[in-house]
């Protein structure tokens, strides 16, 4: 039996639990608090991780495990991805500089997204134009990587299935050759 | 592309017109002939959207430099006529008297890069050739001539760059791959698309390997290629031939293994109901 794990990370209230939940096939274990923060418009915020799993038809298991969003919590950040076979970080658009969220999970994580393939998905983007999913791509161009960008409202299934079918499109394409180009350097 | 006519006088003096095509893709210069067949399908299409063609003079006198301006601007009020008379380069034709001396005519030669030059006896078999004294139904016969011919070398042209850049996207010594995530517009959430997209923002590739990798039909590779290389979204990894045969004998043995596992990438495809590629 083989396991494929997926860490979601990404801003507090962005709704890593809720599409971790989402695609689940039992209730996913949850580490959610009430939150006492008021500048996060969030009933709960994750104060563990959370996890969820997908057997497959052959008996392997997709495990989705979701990081707590908040900075404190970053040594977690790091042990996760170590087994982690892709990541898909999601942002809040109506955050006041969700930009800068990006930049953040960038950094935090620079030393394994050259060869740890990653998935962006900004939610809120109906409520909050304002920056572009354009605008997110052209940010991540300048740290030199194309990863995917999409808008998604993570309650909705399919949302959630676009970003994983896209990582696990990213996870083939690395399986498939052998002649991986490395990380071009940063502009 | 250059193309010659003459005027010629009574007397037998001639005028000779040069014409010659503004490439706008790669500088070069050709000689064509005007088949009769397709001339008003391409004249149809191209004045579709009618752009400009500029015609210039040399060495002509003063009072046919007058004729020829004012039947131009009165041709000129017929919204498909493409001609307009200029005083400096560059020209898509140029009318010259036959009357330049030899060392004249080299340096037109020279300005014009190459030159096509009718002789008499030639000229009056042509159908592009003038005769003085210059009339509106006969300038305007020949520029018509003059501008099918420019446009059908134009097209196939055209044509010639699309089939060379489809070379480059199906060529073993050159790949893509992705300088950023494409806008949302390009994309217009098309799966197809996607799915490429994440493959060319993982590896380089070319047309054939990402169709092969992807399942999509090559065509439709070639066709986003093109649309990322025209959006400006790729960037080109060059291998020198040997290099690109040795690369490539390497991808295909890395396909055959398998890596990770085809078998477990299709069950999470399943599973979630992605579909296998």
């Amino acid at each position: 039996m083989k396991e494929c794990e997926i860490l979601f990370t990404g801003a507090v209230g962005a709704g890593k639990t809720t599409a971790i939940g989402c695609i689940g096939e039992a209730l996913p274990a949850m580490t959610d608090a009430l939150n006492v923060d008021t500048s996060v418009a969030t009933a709960c915020t994750t104060v563990g991780l959370d996890f969820a799993e997908l057997t497959l038809d052959t008996g392997n298991r997709l495990c989705l495990f979701g990081a707590p969003g908040r900075s404190r919590f970053d040594f977690l950040w790091k042990l996760l991805v170590r087994r982690a076979r892709g990541v898909v970080i999601l942002l809040d658009n109506s955050r006041p500089d969700p930009l800068a969220d990006l930049h953040m999970y960038l950094d935090v994580f620079s030393y394994d997204l050259p060869i740890l393939p990653c998935v962006v998905g900004v939610g809120r983007t109906d409520t909050h134009v304002a920056p572009s999913l354009d605008a997110y791509a052209g940010e991540i161009a300048r740290k030199g990587w194309a990863f995917p960008v999409f808008g998604v409202d993570v309650r909705r299934k399919d949302d959630v299935m676009l970003l994983i079918g896209a990582l696990v499109a990213r996870i083939e394409a690395d399986t498939r050759g052998s002649a991986r180009i490395p990380c071009r350097t940063p502009s | 592309m250059q193309i010659s006519a003459e005027f010629r006088d009574s007397e037998g003096s001639v005028c000779e017109s040069h014409f010659r095509r503004r490439d706008r893709w790669s500088h070069t210069e050709h000689f064509v002939d005007m088949p009769d067949a397709g001339r008003q399908g391409v004249r149809a299409f191209e004045r579709a959207g009618v752009s400009s063609l500029r015609l210039g003079v040399c060495k002509l006198p003063e009072a046919e430099v007058a004729v020829i301006r004012t039947i131009i601007q009165l041709y000129a009020t017929d919204g498909t006529f493409a001609w307009t008379l200029v005083g400096e380069s560059p020209y898509d034709a140029l009318l010259v008297d036959a009357s330049v001396t030899q060392a004249e005519s080299s340096e037109l030669t020279h300005m014009v890069s190459s030159m096509r030059v009718f002789s008499w006896e030639e000229s009056s078999k042509r159908v592009h050739a003038l005769e003085r004294p210059i009339r509106a139904d006969r300038l305007k016969r020949w520029l018509d001539d003059t501008e099918l011919a420019l446009r059908q070398a134009q097209s196939s042209e055209m044509v010639a760059d699309e089939q060379s850049m489809m070379k480059v996207e199906v060529s073993n010594s050159v790949r893509f791959m992705l300088l950023r995530w494409p806008s949302a517009l390009l994309l217009r959430n098309d799966l197809d698309k996607v799915h490429m997209a994440i493959l060319l923002s993982q590896r380089a590739l070319n047309a054939i390997e990402l169709a092969d990798i992807s399942g999509l039909p090559l065509s439709q590779c070639i066709a986003f290629i093109q649309v990322l290389r025209v959006a400006g979204a790729l960037e080109l990894h060059v291998t020198p031939g040997a290099m690109a045969r040795s690369q490539e004998a390497g991808e295909f043995k890395a396909l055959r293994r398998g890596g990770f596992g085809r078998s477990f990438i299709n069950g999470f495809r399943r599973r979630l109901g992605l579909g296998e590629p």
